[in-house]
């Protein structure tokens, strides 16, 4: 069920399929940021109200961690997991240990894939992590904006 | 008799011919992926994003006119992560052959094989094909202008932003990959127009 009116311009494509008036996601967060990646986190917990997550050491929905891909032309990748029926059942928020350890930095982009995982999509709103090395955005937090966009896609979206 | 034995190969001649073409029809799809799958968004920070053209043009030490010769699947980036399944997760990547056809800047020849390096494609778990809308699939023929940069140490190039990737279309009309202040400009003009900037130092 779509809200009439309420239209977000910044989801991404797939999205888990969700919906209500809590928004629940396990999430599992191994690696050597894992500090920085609990500060995203917990940032994206504390900015959306609807959402809770659920820790966990299992395999479940998204899983937050850290590699070095000296090769790779990112610093950050979500890369997302899709069932049959199109929704999204898995995604992977990773950071590129060879892009450094500046702490803001790996905040951020750990904050900007963790956003993803719920389908956010890049964007240029001020200060917004969705938009670091994206929209040359410093942001290493979300915003209200992505608030909003969690509360009109999840609360009302089937 | 001897008509009777013509009529009576066809049959064997057609079946020959329609597994061939199935034989060919999945090898190809292998290759490439399964794309009966709808292709999944892989999104990636990048490593740099220029605030102009000049910036991304002289961040890169190679700088070349290109065609695709091939586009292969290269080896997935593995990150070992003790709650996936078999204690790691995968990245997938491509392996694009390129044949420079000129060399505005930097250590190359017309007529060299370059490896592009590209994050994108698919993995055995996860069949599903996903590139950057930023950095989508190239295909074999096309022609490029690149800005690159060296893979680390892998002797691979990768490009240094999307703002390093011009693909030519339609008598050599620039397309960038991303439409934005840095390549807005640039769109629809012809190559000469590129090349002068490149070459303007």
């Amino acid at each position: 069920m779509a809200r009439p009116g309420v239209v977000s311009a910044h989801l991404a494509g797939s999205h888990f399929h969700k919906s209500g008036a809590e928004i629940h996601f396990g999430v599992s967060n191994f690696g050597i940021y894992a500090e920085r990646a609990e500060w995203a986190l917990n940032n994206h917990g504390f900015m959306i109200p609807l959402l809770h997550w659920d820790r966990t050491n299992a395999h479940t929905e998204i899983s937050v961690f850290d590699e070095s891909f000296p090769t790779a032309e990112g610093c950050g990748y979500h890369d997302p997991q899709n069932g049959a029926d199109g929704h999204r059942v898995h995604s992977h928020s990773v950071y590129n240990r060879d892009c450094g350890g500046n702490p803001d930095f790996v905040q951020g982009i750990y904050c900007q894939e963790i956003g993803h995982a719920w389908s956010q999509d890049h964007h240029n709103e001020q200060n917004s992590c969705m938009g670091l090395n994206y929209y040359n955005s410093d942001g290493w937090y979300i915003t209200d904006h992505d608030n909003q966009d969690f509360y009109h896609f999840y609360r009302w979206h089937q | 008799m001897k008509k009777y034995t013509r009529r009576g190969l066809w049959p064997v001649v057609i079946a020959a011919l329609t597994l061939t073409l199935a034989g060919q029809l999945v090898a190809q799809r292998l290759e490439s992926g399964d794309h009966t799958h709808a292709e999944a968004h892989l999104d990636m920070a990048w490593r740099f994003r220029p605030k102009t053209f000049l910036e991304g043009r002289d961040r890169a030490p190679l700088s070349v006119l290109a065609e695709v010769l091939t586009v292969a699947r290269g080896d997935d980036l593995i990150s070992y992560v003790p709650n996936e399944p078999n204690g790691e997760a995968r990245l997938p990547t491509q392996r694009i052959t390129l044949n420079v056809l000129k060399v505005y800047r930097g250590t190359a020849a017309a007529g060299q094989r370059l490896t592009l390096f590209q994050s994108g494609g698919f993995t055995n778990d996860n069949p599903v094909p996903r590139f950057a809308l930023d950095n989508p699939r190239y295909q074999q023929g096309e022609r490029y202008v690149l800005l690159l940069e060296p893979a680390g140490q892998s002797g691979l190039f990768r490009i240094i932003a999307p703002e390093g990737r011009y693909h030519l279309v339609q008598g050599d009309i620039v397309t960038p990959i991303v439409d934005n202040a840095v390549t807005r400009d640039l769109r629809g003009k012809p190559l000469q127009h590129l090349e002068q900037l490149l070459g303007a130092r």
